[in-house]
């Protein structure tokens, strides 16, 4: 291994020590508090490294690639992985079964998100995904007190297991074609499958057979994303599993997919392939219609993310499709990726904070927990009158994910209805148009809930006072307010990596 | 900074107010009051030379850069028009706040910050003049309107708050995606990425594009006026509103709707607003009608004034697109007018409602037995309504037509059997809530507040019907950009 390659791991490297470290800890003395210390603190450096790296490394083998994209996002999961596990702790106290494992698993998912982000090549993709996945199924039934966490768990089992049975199927057929793994020489390699597809009867059937292939491929990536038409198990599982779990699985376990997705797009020249975007067009507009129009009736906050999330990679979809050159208008050839990594960004940061008000809301200072499945929406009623801070965060947060100005959320929209229109892409934009008025209902449906007038209200039991809360609460709303109100500097940032 | 330090004032003031619950419960309104009395003071200067400088060009123009990726500024500018406008904002705002006094009992904290901050953002809409930034200001006023609604409002709130939302939300769903188109296409020929009003304004799309951009900007516009078809949000929004946030929509946030039609429909898109003219004359004539025939019908008091907000209404619409200058002086005029007679109709309910909890027309009847100053008060704000010379609608409805006539002669023979059916309703109001047997008890009549308020936006009225030169005048410069002798081919 040489020097560059060491460097540009250092963050895996710092993640899956820091794994061990706690294993063998573990297996000496178990003591909670200093293992969740150590695992925040792992992710910490690792963060720092990252942030270090973002303009400095660009390494690039047959296996993983460094560049800007990756260094960016990499910083970004560690980052909302280190802001999660901050909040394991409070968690995790009121579990009764033994906790220490849990940050293990943490740990591990985090790490196999990162492999999959920075993979160029199917064979580290496929070790990523597994070690994601994997770790995640015995998070998600983590807590056994309850039937939906176990249902959960052997539902993302079995389904995520079929998913990768697809995926490798299709890594198969590709490499029987193409002769590569790299994602970057698959289209190369395969062209002249395209090019002679309608010649001769051999050539149809090898069209046929390859198709099938991208096909079986975008099934797997479709179902980590949640996309329709494999999105079924997304809200049975941020239901059951446990709160941070389900916030691991929204937002780092997709968001390391769809980093794949746009390293397809824009190295293996995906957008050129017409069956491709056409196919990719409709999962965007069925998932933004049926994520948002789903989402309207939930009684669940965790269901109703679940469906808003399959709206927003509708929208993240969006940003890949129109790639396609031909047919823009403004000859911004860095817009949509722009685009994407912006709304990633937004999604990646909104979504976070409104899990960690949820958890914030249902920790509890004594007794047992609550299960997921008991955080309806009902639960928030009055919460405006009871606790400000809280909800005008959570308010703000559910303003950016509708999209509303001034939010990070509103400038992520932005720029997908920018790239849209650019590429011409109208249908997608009245379906855009329609899936996000029929959002706003039910973002505002929470707000209304929050800020109704309780008695009851008063009768709240005073909380004990706690420091992380009023951090996190303002950590969070400054970073969705401040690239709402100041969306420049980040915009500049990813323009400047990703030219 | 002259308009970011009045933007400031007001949204600052909007904290302060929230702040200051916790001394007293009623400590937010004197703060909301006190600001909106020191808004206007970064603008002095222009106030005092009104009458002697000429007016022409922007009064005030400041561009400061915001996102520097995609070239968007921070640019706020007035010229005539938007002064006008802003000045009705802020003296309307004064009004609403006089009419929260009393009612508004719980909560005043965040109710005086949502009143000022959705004034802030009205105020933003009147002086952005780079699209991104009129985008945001459009959008961040409606959420603390929909608070407003959505809390203080009366039984059937949340469904109206709901609605007023995602009517104006789809609107601009619709604008964003123009914005986009204008802004992308503008770069495709120019080379420039620009987001601003100049810059856009100077470039002429093609006919087709053009007409999808302008249909975009357009639907936004008449949702927020509001034009039928798009206009059922509006009867719930005031129904359920409580007084002052009727008041601040009537008055004001209607007005955002003709603000941009003017603005940025008619010299953005010049060619082709006039060869959709009569479709936008057709709309225009039927929800004046439209509006008047269902205010007649109407039971609920607050429910009859909001149709009649969409009748009159329809002659700004009609102004707009009847391209002469007599008509768009009559549409600002009518802006302006509807703006201040609204919002007293809406604050007089508001104060029959605080006496006596009803405000079903069956059930009033006879006010003027026992409450001889509002009932006074309240056919005087009837009759400016129903469009009687010498008040300030006559100004702005009369050249309306005069205006639209030439041009249009049968919209605008439509449009004229309105101020009939105007005269229908208007005079209904006056019989069945101050005359007649009396239906209802004993109540103290209007107070000092009350008659202050009142009396104020009478002699408003009233100047405006008598000497409406000097408002002519002002708005005229923007006027003068529009595109002149769009005559019927």
């Amino acid at each position: 291994m040489n020097a560059a390659l060491a460097y540009a791991l250092l963050p895996w490297i710092i993640i899956g020590s820091t794994a061990l470290i706690l294993m063998l800890f573990a297996a000496v003395k178990r003591d909670h508090l200093y293992i969740s210390f150590l695992t925040s603190l792992g992710l910490l450096l690792a963060l720092i490294v990252q942030l270090i790296q973002i303009s400095e490394v660009d390494y690039k083998d047959s296996l993983v690639i460094f560049d800007g994209t990756t260094t960016l996002l990499s910083a970004l999961i560690i980052f909302v992985s280190f802001l999660l596990s901050l909040l394991l702790y409070p968690w995790l106290e009121s579990v009764n079964d033994p906790k220490e494992e849990y940050y293990m698993l943490f740990l591990l998912a985090t790490l196999g998100s990162l492999v999959v982000c920075a993979s160029s090549h199917f064979a580290s993709f496929f070790l990523g995904l597994e070690l994601m996945s994997l770790s995640l199924v015995p998070m998600v039934s983590y807590v056994d007190r309850d039937q939906k966490s176990l249902e959960a768990g052997i539902k993302y089992l079995v389904l995520s297991a079929l998913a990768s049975a697809f995926m490798l199927m299709a890594i198969a057929i590709i490499y029987f074609y193409a002769g590569t793994l790299s994602i970057d020489q698959i289209v190369n390699n395969s062209s002249f499958i395209l090019e002679s597809s309608a010649t001769s009867g051999e050539g149809l059937a090898n069209t046929v057979i390859y198709n099938t292939a991208l096909v079986f491929l975008l099934v797997g990536v479709t179902f980590k994303l949640s996309l329709a038409p494999c999105h079924l198990w997304v809200a049975d599982l941020l239901e059951g599993s446990p709160l941070p779990t389900a916030a691991l699985l929204a937002t780092i376990s997709k968001a390391a997919m769809f980093v794949v997705l746009i390293r397809l797009f824009s190295f293996g020249d995906w957008h050129l392939q017409t069956d491709i975007v056409w196919i990719l067009s409709a999962v965007a507009g069925v998932s933004m219609i049926m994520g948002n129009f789903l989402a309207l009736l939930q009684k669940n906050i965790l269901r109703l993310l679940a469906f808003s999330s399959i709206a927003h990679f509708g929208y993240l979809l969006l940003t890949l499709i129109s790639m396609k050159p031909e047919s823009a208008l403004a000859n911004e050839s860095a817009l949509s990726n722009e685009a994407a990594i912006y709304y990633l960004f937004a999604y990646l940061i909104t979504v976070l904070g409104t899990f960690a008000v949820l958890m914030l809301l249902n920790t509890p200072h004594t007794g047992p927990q609550k299960p997921s499945s008991a955080i309806t929406i009902d639960s928030l009623r009055g919460l405006f009158w009871n606790k400000p801070g809280t909800s005008l965060t959570l308010m703000l947060l559910l303003l950016s994910l509708a999209g509303i100005p001034l939010t990070i959320g509103f400038v992520g929209k932005f720029y997908v209805t920018l790239a849209a229109v650019n590429s011409q892409l109208w249908y997608l934009v009245a379906a855009l148009i329609i899936s996000s008025i029929a959002g706003l209902y039910y973002y505002l449906r929470l707000i209304m809930i929050m800020v109704e007038k309780t008695d009851a209200g008063e009768s709240l039991a005073k909380e004990p006072f706690s420091v992380t809360s009023p951090i996190l609460l303002t950590t969070v709303s400054s970073l969705v307010l401040g690239i709402g109100i100041f969306p420049g500097h980040l915009a500049e940032i990813i323009e400047k990596i990703l030219t | 900074m002259i308009l970011m330090s009045m933007i400031l004032i007001l949204l600052l003031g909007g904290l302060a107010a929230w702040a200051s619950e916790s001394l007293s419960p009623n400590a937010p309104k004197w703060v909301a009051a006190l600001s909106l009395i020191i808004a206007p003071y970064p603008i002095r200067y222009i106030l005092y030379d009104l009458g002697t400088s000429t007016n022409e060009g922007w009064l005030i123009n400041e561009v400061t850069l915001w996102i520097q990726r995609l070239n968007i500024t921070f640019h706020l500018a007035i010229d005539g028009l938007s002064l006008l406008l802003i000045l009705l904002t802020l003296s309307m705002g004064l009004i609403a706040v006089m009419a929260a006094w009393k009612e508004i009992k719980t909560r005043t904290g965040f109710f005086y910050f949502n009143l000022l901050w959705s004034l802030a953002g009205v105020i933003g809409v009147f002086c952005a003049l780079d699209l991104f930034l009129f985008f945001v200001f459009w959008e961040v006023m409606l959420v603390p309107m929909y608070l407003l609604v959505a809390i203080w409002g009366y039984e059937n709130r949340r469904y109206a708050a709901m609605k007023f939302f995602l009517f104006t939300q789809a609107g601009g769903l619709l604008m964003l995606v123009s914005i986009s188109a204008l802004v992308l296409l503008n770069f495709q020929e120019s080379g420039v990425l620009t987001f601003d009003y100049l810059d856009l304004i100077a470039h002429q799309l093609s006919p087709h594009a053009a007409f999808w951009v302008m249909l975009g900007f357009f639907i936004a516009f008449i949702i927020k006026l509001p034009i039928v078809p798009f206009h059922n949000w509006l009867p719930d929004a005031h129904t359920q509103a409580p007084t002052a946030v009727s008041v601040i929509l009537a008055a004001v946030l209607l007005k955002t709707g003709g603000y941009g039609l003017i603005r940025f429909v008619l010299p953005m898109f010049p060619e082709v607003s006039v060869e959709f003219a009569p479709y936008a004359m057709a709309l225009a004539g039927l929800t004046i009608i439209y509006g008047a025939v269902m205010a007649f019908s109407q039971q609920d008091l607050k429910r009859l004034i909001a149709y009649t907000s969409i009748s009159h209404m329809g002659f700004v619409l009609l102004g707009c697109y009847a391209m002469t200058q007599q008509a768009w002086q009559g549409a600002v005029m009518q802006m302006l007018a509807h703006g201040i007679s609204a919002a007293a109709l809406f604050a007089l309910v508001g104060a029959i409602q605080y006496r006596y909890h009803t405000r079903d027309l069956n059930e009033l009847g006879g006010l003027w037995q026992v409450l001889p100053k509002l009932s006074a008060v309240g056919l005087f704000f009837v009759v400016a309504s129903l469009g009687m010379p010498g008040l300030g609608n006559f100004v702005g409805e009369f050249l309306v037509l005069l205006g639209s006539f030439p041009s249009y002669p049968i919209f605008t023979i439509i449009a004229a059997l309105g101020l009939i059916l105007a005269a229908v309703y208007s005079l209904a109001i006056a019989q069945r809530t101050f005359f007649g047997p009396l239906k209802l008890g004993e109540a103290l009549d209007l107070d000092t507040r009350e008659i202050l308020m009142m009396t104020s936006m009478a002699v408003i009225l009233l100047w405006m019907g008598l000497h409406p030169q000097p408002l002519i005048d002002l708005a005229q410069h923007t006027l003068n950009q529009f595109p002149l002798g769009a005559t019927i081919k």
